[in-house]
C-alpha cells in the first residue's frame, strides 16, 4: 500500500533528512540537487510554433458551423433601477436569433451588464443593441474612495452602510510598540485602482447538445468555469464541459463563469445554436475585474539596535462592488516585530467587481510597507538591506537577501547584460530600488492533476489520464508538464490539459499523447 | 520605412478614422463614398467626386489575401481585421483593442504594416494584403518565425502573431537593424506578458544571422 522513504528535504546549507510515507502507486519524490535527462535542461516550448504563427487556436478564434454571435448591452449610468427591459424591436431585426434580459433589477455599476442578443453576424448584434428599449430610475451613486468612506454617502447596496466590518490582525501594544522606538516613520500610501488588460478579453462559445453544455472558455479555471455553469443551471457536473485549449493572458482575472459565460449560454440555449460572446475592450475595463485601490495608513517604529519594535496599518479599499481589497499580507508575514497590529476595511462603491490580479493584494501592501521600511532605515541611519536583514525571520528569504545582493552589486555593463543580453540600454539613468516580497504559491487541490487512473476515452484501461486545469496562457508550468509528457516513452500516460472532467471525452479535444506541436496535449 | 500604422499606405483610401470624421455627417450608416485621390482627410464631396456608392447592405468584394483573391461578402463597416477573422476565418490576426492601439491585429498592405482594425475591407481592395497565416505556417517557419520559438519569444501569443508581421516587415526593409531598430519595429505592439526582451533578441540574431526574416 505504501512505503517509508527518508528524504534529503531543505534548501541549499540547509538539508535534513525526513522520513515520510508515500503510497505505493505514488513515485518518489525528487531530492535536492538530482539531476535529470528532461527537467533542468533548456527546451523550445512544444506549442511555439502554433502561437508565434497565429495557428494555435484561442476562444476567440473558435467558429463553428451555425455560430452565432453575441453582443451585451451595458448600464451607461452607475446606479439605477431597471423599470424595464423592452427587447421586442431587436427581436424583430434580421437576423437576431436570440435576446435576453439580466436577472438584476438593479445595476450597482456603469457598465453592468443589462440584456444581451445573439445574431448571425457581430454588426447586427450590435444593431439589435442599439435597439433595446431599457427604461433608468436613476439612483444617487459614488464612485470614489474617499466619498463612498464618508457617512451619509449613497449605499450601494440596500442593506447599509459602504464601509465594511474591518479585518483585525493582532498581537503585543502597538502604543507600547511606539514608546519603545527609537525612531518612527508615519505616512499614507495611496494607490489606483489597475485593470488587468488581458489582451484577450473574457468571453466564451457555448454550445448546447439536448442538455449538455459545452463550453469553450478563455479562462485560467476550467473546473470553476463548470462548477458555476453547473449550479447556474442547474445540471450535474457531468452535463457540464469546459474547454480553454490556449488563453491569451489572464492575470488572475479568468475564474469561473462570469456574465458575459452566462450569457453566451442562455444565448445558445434560446438560439438552439453556438453563440461566441467576447467582451469589448471597453466591458473588459468596466466589468471583468480590477485590482482595488488602497489609502494605506502605515505606522512603523525600531529601536537603535534596527528591530522593529511596531508595525501597524489602518487600510481603506474599494473592491467596487466586490469585496477582497485587503492589503496586509506582507506586512502579517514578511518581518518579525513584537508589536503588530493591521486593520483592513472593504468599501463598496458603485464601480465594477474586483477580481484576483497578480497576487491580489500583495503589491498594494508591499509597496507601502517596503517604502516605509526605507524611510525608517533613512532615519535610523541603517543600510537599507542591513534594515531587513535585521528583522528577517525567515532562513530561507535570509539566503534569497545574499543572492540578491550579489546581483545588485553587479555594477554597469554586467548588471545590464544580466537583464538585456549584450546590448546597452537607451535609457542610462536607471533607477534602482530595494523591496521584499514573498510568493504565496498554492493552487487548489482539484486544480491539480487529478491522480485517479481513469479509463482512456478509447476504452483502453492502460492509459493514466491526467486532468490537468492547465490553460496555455504562456508561464511555462504547462508546457513543462507537456514536455514531460511528450518524452514519456511510452505512450501510457496520457495528458489531458484543457477539458473539465465531462462524462465524454472528446479526442478532437484531448489528444493523449499526441506528437509535439500538434493540437492539443 | 517608418509611416503612419493607422491607415492603409494608399492615400487615396479612405481610413476607418477618417471615414468617421469626414463622412460621418453625410453618409453615416448608409452608405460609403470613394472620391478620387484626394487626401484622406478631406471630406468627401457628395456632389461631384462621387466614383462609386456602396451599401448600407452587405457586398461582395474581392480581396487579395496571401496571393489568393477571396471573395467576401461584408457591409461597409466592417474592418479588414473583421473580414479576416470572421469572414476568412484568418485567425492569427488578433483583435484586441479594436481601435489601432496596440498592434496586434497587424497586417501587411503592399507589404507595410497596417492594423487592420483601423481599415475598412472595402479599402483593402486592391492592395496586396499579407496576414500570418502568409507569413509562415508551423510547417513552413521563417527565420524570423524559428527565432522567435528559440528565443521563447510568446508567453500567451495573443500578440505574438502582430509582432511578427512588425517585425518582419521592419527587418525585411532594415536587414542590418540594431536595438533601436527592432525596438521601434515593435513600438506600436503592446505585449502584456513581458516578451520584449526575447522579441528582441530573436530579432537580432536573425540579422546576425544574415537572413532578412522572410519566409
Amino acid at each position: 500500500m505504501s512505503r517509508r522513504v527518508t528524504l534529503n528535504l531543505g534548501f541549499q546549507g540547509h538539508l535534513e533528512p525526513v522520513t515520510v510515507v508515500i503510497p505505493d502507486d505514488e513515485p518518489t519524490p525528487w531530492l535536492f540537487g538530482e539531476r535529470f535527462q528532461i527537467v533542468g535542461k533548456p527546451t523550445p516550448r512544444v506549442d511555439g510554433a502554433l502561437r508565434v504563427t497565429g495557428a494555435a487556436r484561442y476562444t476567440y478564434d473558435i467558429s463553428m458551423p451555425g455560430m452565432l454571435y453575441g453582443a451585451i448591452l451595458r448600464s451607461p449610468i452607475p446606479h439605477a433601477r431597471i423599470k424595464s427591459v423592452d427587447l421586442s424591436s431587436a427581436r424583430r431585426l434580421g437576423g437576431v436569433r436570440a435576446a435576453i434580459r439580466m436577472d438584476d433589477t438593479v445595476v450597482r455599476f456603469a457598465g453592468q451588464e443589462v440584456a444581451a442578443v445573439a445574431a448571425i453576424d457581430y454588426e447586427t448584434a450590435l444593431d439589435a443593441l442599439g435597439l433595446i428599449k431599457v427604461e433608468y430610475e436613476p439612483l444617487p451613486f459614488v464612485a470614489e474612495l474617499d466619498a463612498a468612506m464618508k457617512p451619509g454617502a449613497p449605499p450601494v447596496f440596500e442593506s447599509g452602510s459602504n464601509v465594511q466590518r474591518p479585518t483585525v490582525n493582532e498581537h503585543g501594544d502597538v502604543t507600547r510598540g511606539i514608546a519603545e522606538a527609537a525612531a518612527v516613520h508615519e505616512a499614507v500610501y495611496l494607490t489606483p485602482v489597475q485593470t488587468h488588460v488581458s489582451l484577450e478579453v473574457h468571453g466564451s462559445v457555448a454550445r448546447w447538445d439536448g442538455d449538455e453544455l459545452t463550453v469553450w472558455s478563455s479562462s485560467q479555471g476550467i473546473f470553476t468555469v463548470r462548477d458555476d455553469l453547473a449550479v447556474y443551471f442547474n445540471l450535474p457536473h457531468s452535463k457540464v464541459r469546459v474547454v480553454c485549449e490556449y488563453l491569451g493572458g489572464g492575470f488572475g482575472s479568468k475564474f469561473g463563469a462570469k456574465p458575459e459565460t452566462v450569457i453566451a449560454a442562455r444565448l445558445a440555449r434560446q438560439a438552439n445554436a453556438p453563440v461566441k460572446v467576447m467582451c469589448t475592450r471597453e466591458g473588459e475595463h468596466l466589468a471583468t475585474g480590477n485590482r482595488p485601490d488602497a489609502i494605506q495608513k502605515v505606522r512603523l517604529g525600531a529601536g537603535h539596535d534596527g528591530k522593529l519594535t511596531v508595525l501597524e496599518l489602518v487600510q481603506h479599499g474599494s473592491g467596487g462592488i466586490g469585496s477582497g481589497s485587503g492589503s496586509a499580507g506582507p506586512f502579517l508575514s514578511l518581518y518579525h516585530c513584537p508589536n503588530l497590529r493591521t486593520e483592513e476595511t472593504n468599501v463598496f462603491m458603485n464601480t465594477g467587481p474586483s477580481s484576483p490580479m497578480r497576487a491580489p493584494g500583495w503589491p498594494q501592501g508591499c509597496f507601502a510597507l517596503e517604502l516605509a521600511m526605507d524611510e525608517l532605515a533613512r532615519k535610523l541611519a541603517l543600510d537599507r538591506l542591513e534594515f531587513r536583514r535585521l528583522n528577517n525571520p525567515n532562513p530561507v528569504r535570509a539566503l534569497e537577501f545574499d543572492i540578491g545582493a550579489e546581483l545588485y552589486r553587479m555594477e554597469g555593463k554586467e548588471r545590464r547584460a544580466q537583464i538585456h543580453g549584450s546590448v546597452k540600454t537607451r535609457n542610462r539613468r536607471r533607477l534602482r530600488g530595494l523591496a521584499c516580497a514573498r510568493s504565496v504559491g498554492s493552487a487548489s487541490p482539484r486544480d491539480r492533476p487529478s491522480r485517479r487512473p481513469r479509463r482512456g476515452s478509447d476504452g483502453h484501461p492502460g492509459h493514466r489520464h491526467r486532468h490537468a486545469n492547465d490553460p496555455r496562457d504562456g508561464r511555462g508550468g504547462g508546457a513543462g508538464r507537456r514536455t514531460l509528457a511528450h518524452r514519456l516513452p511510452s505512450r501510457r500516460h496520457a495528458l489531458s490539459i484543457f477539458g473539465s472532467l465531462g462524462r465524454k471525452h472528446d479526442h478532437a479535444v484531448h489528444h493523449a499523447g499526441g506528437s509535439p506541436g500538434r493540437g492539443a496535449s | 520605412m517608418k509611416h503612419d500604422k493607422h491607415g492603409p499606405p494608399d492615400s487615396r483610401a479612405i481610413s476607418r478614422r477618417a471615414f468617421i470624421k469626414g463622412a460621418g455627417a453625410i453618409a453615416a450608416t448608409t452608405g460609403l463614398i470613394r472620391t478620387p485621390p484626394a487626401s484622406a482627410d478631406a471630406a468627401p464631396d457628395a456632389q461631384d467626386g462621387i466614383v462609386e456608392r456602396i451599401g448600407p447592405g452587405a457586398q461582395t468584394i474581392e480581396l487579395k489575401i496571401n496571393g489568393e483573391v477571396k471573395r467576401v461578402t461584408v457591409e461597409p463597416r466592417v474592418t479588414l481585421l473583421r473580414a479576416l477573422r470572421d469572414h476568412l476565418n484568418l485567425t492569427g490576426t488578433k483583435l484586441v483593442c479594436d481601435r489601432g492601439a496596440c498592434g496586434a491585429c497587424t497586417v501587411h498592405l503592399d507589404g507595410k504594416p497596417v492594423t487592420s482594425c483601423m481599415v475598412l475591407a472595402l479599402d483593402a481592395r486592391g492592395h496586396e494584403i499579407t496576414t500570418i497565416e502568409g507569413l509562415l505556417t508551423p510547417d513552413r517557419m521563417s527565420p524570423l518565425g524559428a527565432a522567435f520559438v528559440e528565443h521563447d519569444a510568446a508567453q500567451c501569443g495573443f500578440c505574438t502573431p502582430g509582432m511578427m508581421m512588425s517585425m518582419a516587415a521592419a527587418l525585411a526593409s532594415n536587414p542590418k537593424a540594431q536595438l533601436e531598430d527592432v525596438k521601434r519595429a515593435v513600438a506600436g505592439n503592446i505585449c502584456r506578458c513581458g516578451t520584449y526582451p526575447h522579441v528582441f533578441a530573436a530579432a537580432l540574431s536573425v540579422v546576425r544571422g544574415g537572413n532578412r526574416g522572410e519566409s
